[in-house]
């Protein structure tokens, strides 16, 4: 027991374990004192989520909804990692979403594999560049990177508006929205893979997700994407400097480290990150961009922050906290006789838990290890 | 009449280390008590067991005859311990009275009463000796007013007991001095004291009893009377220490740090070389330009004016990337800020700064063998404990974070290597072997400058020695003719004799 609470593991994986465990009884208790059996309520949403397909809906569905969470998450661990906090996540998914658009929609007629890459890229260098403001002032100006972030996030609404209704926009419809991508930019949904099979996917013979659900091929980009931040923060010569920025600026900068150079770095590559997240949203559902949709799906960048948080800002831990996030937005479809705020209720409660457990951890091990 | 503190078989384990086992400690009431041991030995655990910092995992401790079953710090503040921090707990923008008072504030109806605060603090200051002004904010206070601030604010709190760690290892001889009379103070008032102290002769002068301990356990407890520092060293490293090391006359060849005109902060225009093959120490009471002087040296400070070149490379504007790539190697002043990343392992923290090397980065990315790989022998070679190089350096004890330090600058193979404070917190056994160390890196052929606030350290070392006073060079002697008096004269701004 004692060597299971020191091991260094426990401070990591301890905090959102037993956060989760105290939102789920303080959902309970809010769900009793609205005079429900929680017991009772949790069986009708077992019996809800099972009616059609089985778990199959419900699982398609959450790998959905923590697609553009993973990435929004993976975004802010990254600045997170080298002591920043990037709040400015709407701001670069949205103008990662308006370039995607852009790019597939200018170069509709090249094939998948040419077309794929540059969507692709254009929604990383979008993003990468708006949160490179931030990172930029912050480095040689001294702004705090949240302020110049809020600041981005709303200019990055107006300026993709006035595109999307004006130079770019498509038609003469009331619509803001870029004409459509050309069908090589179009990523497959997971439902309808390989082209051409029916409801279902056959993975070894099993069916498994069907082609209703939005969960599409930008799933696998995301999870490209944890590996390869694990590797580039864990395994390369860059990564380390960013950690040691992150951890002690004062000695980094001491040990000939650039500080500038590696801030900015941080800024943009979490702004890449947050812009790829739009791939899902422009490439995997919609096939264009749409202002009201990109709003709606850049609001997730925020609840990519708890994600964050969550996942301790490590990739490892950013795919499970995703989930949990995408498969709580699931429950809010599964409840029934009660408000769907316990929703909300019960994603604030995990954040606050986390958090609270986190500061916790902390200090029961800096009481061991006091100066 | 009950001991003041008795510590019976205490035993502390962290995940990786043993870091007390069957600890024996008697303080009588009204002495003051050393505790002395090897870097890692367990001292700081044990003080932090006594003021709830820790609790230990077996044995008995008493304050006052009464049992502590309560190991938290307000349990131990109540039966009147108060440890002293090394890092000090303060609000530097406050006053001192403020800071005295923080936490039980004295009250005019809803408002907080300044005039009461500052009187109780003048009082406590007048009765125990310690005056420090108490309209002053903090941070504009040296260093040792900020220590007195703390011991104040300990005493405020009814402290019976005072707990100090290393407190003399950032203060100047001068400060220290009057340090040791207060604690001398607080014992004529019938307080009792215990501190830490790698600075033998320091325990000497000031303790009444010391208490050694060794990698975890107790050695003994004597009267102060009995030993001398070469005994004192010899229970706490188990070997005969050498305190004189022998040092063949210096070879100094070409320079290769030009230093012309150079100011910037409180240095006002000091112009030096050091040749390769010799060591140039700088004296100097601390805040005379030393901090300004190194930290333009590792380019971490611009200079206001002059040149500094490095292997004839102006660099006096140039950042730490620049005076790497020249040839330098820097111990920095204070480790724990720049020098080390405490939530980074032993082993990333030995290439800290090197990590760009081919040997550590092919293509881009860490070469991770290589880093283990000399990492262990590092830790091997400048006995860094515990021996693992995976432990965040965090848990490693004050001195061992300074042996990792130093064993990662001299792996630079240094042209010119700036040592300031290399030996600060480190223990006599340590000592001899940085000491050693940085006469290899003379004989090597290395350039270096020693700057340090130890005078036995610089003229043990020093080939030549530049004395700093008011951001000047107020003078050179030769290190063989230099004597702690005629250096101290030339310090306080006195002619040479
Ligand atoms: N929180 C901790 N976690 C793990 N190991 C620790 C922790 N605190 C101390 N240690 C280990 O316990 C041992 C004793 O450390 P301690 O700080 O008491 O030494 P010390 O005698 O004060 O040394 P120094 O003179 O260098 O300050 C060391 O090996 C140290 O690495
Ligand atoms: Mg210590």
């Amino acid at each position: 027991m004692r060597a299971l609470l020191a091991h260094p593991w426990t401070a990591r994986i301890g905090p959102p374990v037993l956060a989760v465990a105290c939102a789920a009884l303080l959902g309970a208790a809010l769900v009793a004192a609205l005079g429900q059996n929680p017991f009772g309520l949790a069986g009708r949403v077992w019996g809800e989520a099972t009616r059609y397909h089985g778990l199959r809906d419900d699982a398609a569905y959450v790998i959905a909804y923590a697609t553009p969470l993973i990435f929004t998450g993976l975004g802010v661990a990254i600045a997170f990692r080298a002591g920043m906090f990037n709040i400015g996540g709407q701001g670069q998914v949205m103008i990662g979403g308006i370039l995607c658009g852009f790019v597939g929609w200018k170069l509709a007629a090249w094939p998948a594999w040419a077309l794929v890459p540059a969507c692709f890229a254009a929604a990383a260098a979008g993003g990468a560049a708006w949160a490179s403001i931030a990172g930029a002032l912050r480095a040689w100006r001294g702004s705090h990177e949240v302020i110049v972030t809020i600041m981005l996030n709303v200019l990055a609404v107006a300026l993709t508006e006035t595109l999307a209704g004006g130079r770019w926009k498509s038609g003469a419809g009331m619509m803001s929205q870029l004409p459509d991508v050309g069908p090589g930019a179009r990523l497959p949904r997971l439902g309808a893979w390989p082209e051409g099979s029916t409801s279902v996917v056959p993975v070894l013979g099993i069916p498994v997700f069907p082609a209703h659900v939005p969960a599409n091929a930008a799933i696998f980009l995301a999870l490209a994407c944890c590996v390869a931040a694990w590797a580039w923060l864990w395994r390369t010569t860059r990564g380390f400097e960013l950690r040691a920025t992150g951890l002690g600026p004062e000695a980094a900068r001491a040990a000939g480290i650039p500080p500038r150079t590696t801030l900015l770095i941080a800024m943009a590559l979490s702004g890449a990150l947050a812009g790829l997240a739009a791939t899902d949203l422009v490439m995997g559902q919609k096939g264009t961009w749409r202002q009201d949709d990109g709003l709606a799906f850049a609001g997730q960048a925020f609840i990519g922050i708890a994600v964050a948080l969550m996942g301790q800002n490590h990739p490892a831990g950013i795919v499970p906290a995703a989930l949990l996030f995408g498969a709580l937005q699931r429950l809010a479809f599964l409840l029934s006789g009660v408000p769907k705020d316990l929703v909300f209720i019960l994603q604030a409660a995990v954040i606050l838990f986390v958090v609270c457990g986190n500061e916790i951890f902390r200090r029961a091990l800096s009481r061991r290890r006091a100066a | 009449m009950a001991a003041a503190v008795e510590m019976v078989g205490i035993e502390k384990r962290f995940p990786r280390v043993v870091a007390n086992v069957g600890v024996n400690l008697v303080v009588e009431e009204g002495e003051i008590h050393a505790l002395a041991g090897e870097n890692g030995a367990g001292k700081s655990t044990l003080m932090k067991i006594l003021c709830g910092l820790h609790a230990p995992d077996a044995g008995v401790v008493r304050i006052f005859g009464r049992e502590v079953t309560d190991f938290r710090p307000a349990a131990a503040i109540a039966a009147g311990i108060g440890m002293v921090h090394q890092h000090f707990m303060q609000v530097p923008t406050l006053t001192v009275a403020e800071n005295v008072v923080l936490g039980e504030e004295p009250r005019r109806g809803p408002f907080f009463d300044r005039r009461r605060a500052e009187e109780r603090v003048a009082e406590l200051g007048s009765r125990f000796g310690l005056p420090v002004d108490p309209r002053a904010r903090i941070e504009d206070l040296p260093v040792g007013l900020q220590q007195r601030v703390e011991i104040l604010k300990v005493l405020a709190r009814g402290a019976r007991v005072l707990i100090l760690d290393e407190p003399t290892a950032v203060l100047t001889p001068q400060e220290s001095e009057s340090l040791y009379a207060t604690l001398r103070s607080l014992k004529s008032q019938g307080r009792t004291v215990i501190f830490i102290s790698h600075k033998l002769r320091e325990v000497r002068a000031a303790a009444d009893r010391l208490t050694v301990l060794r990698r975890g356990r107790t050695v003994g407890t004597v009267p102060i009377g009995e030993v001398d520092e070469a005994k004192i060293a010899e229970m706490m490293i188990g070997r005969p220490v050498l305190f004189e090391i022998e040092k063949t006359p210096a070879a100094p060849a070409g320079a290769v740090l030009e230093v012309r005109d150079l100011a910037g902060g409180r240095l006002r225009g000091v112009t030096f070389d050091v040749r390769a093959g010799e060591i140039v120490g700088v004296a100097g009471v601390e805040g005379n330009g030393q901090s300004e002087l190194v930290e333009i040296l590792s380019g971490l400070r611009q200079a206001g004016s002059g040149t500094a070149r490095l292997r004839g490379r102006e660099l006096s504007r140039a950042g730490p990337a620049a005076w790497f790539e020249a040839g330098l190697g820097v111990i920095p002043e204070d480790r724990n800020l720049r020098g080390l990343i405490g939530e980074m392992s032993v082993a990333d923290n030995l290439i800290l700064g090197r990590h760009r090397q081919p040997r550590y980065s092919r293509a881009g990315i860490v070469a991770g063998a290589a880093r283990d790989a000399d990492a262990a022998g590092l830790v091997e070679r400048f006995d860094i404990r515990p021996a693992d190089p995976r432990a965040e350096a965090e848990s490693l004890s004050g001195g061992n974070r300074q042996k990792v330090v130093v064993a990662r600058e001299l792996s630079r193979v240094p042209g010119l290597l700036v040592a300031a404070h290399p030996t600060r917190g480190v223990d006599v056994g340590a000592i001899e072997f940085i000491h050693r160390s940085i006469l290899a890196e003379r004989a090597r052929g290395a350039a270096v400058l020693l700057v340090s606030s130890e005078l036995p350290e610089i003229l043990a070392l020093a080939d030549r020695i530049l004395v700093l006073c008011g951001g000047a060079i107020a003078g050179e002697v030769r290190g063989a003719e230099a004597t702690e008096r005629g250096l101290g004269v030339l310090m306080t701004g006195g002619a040479p004799a």
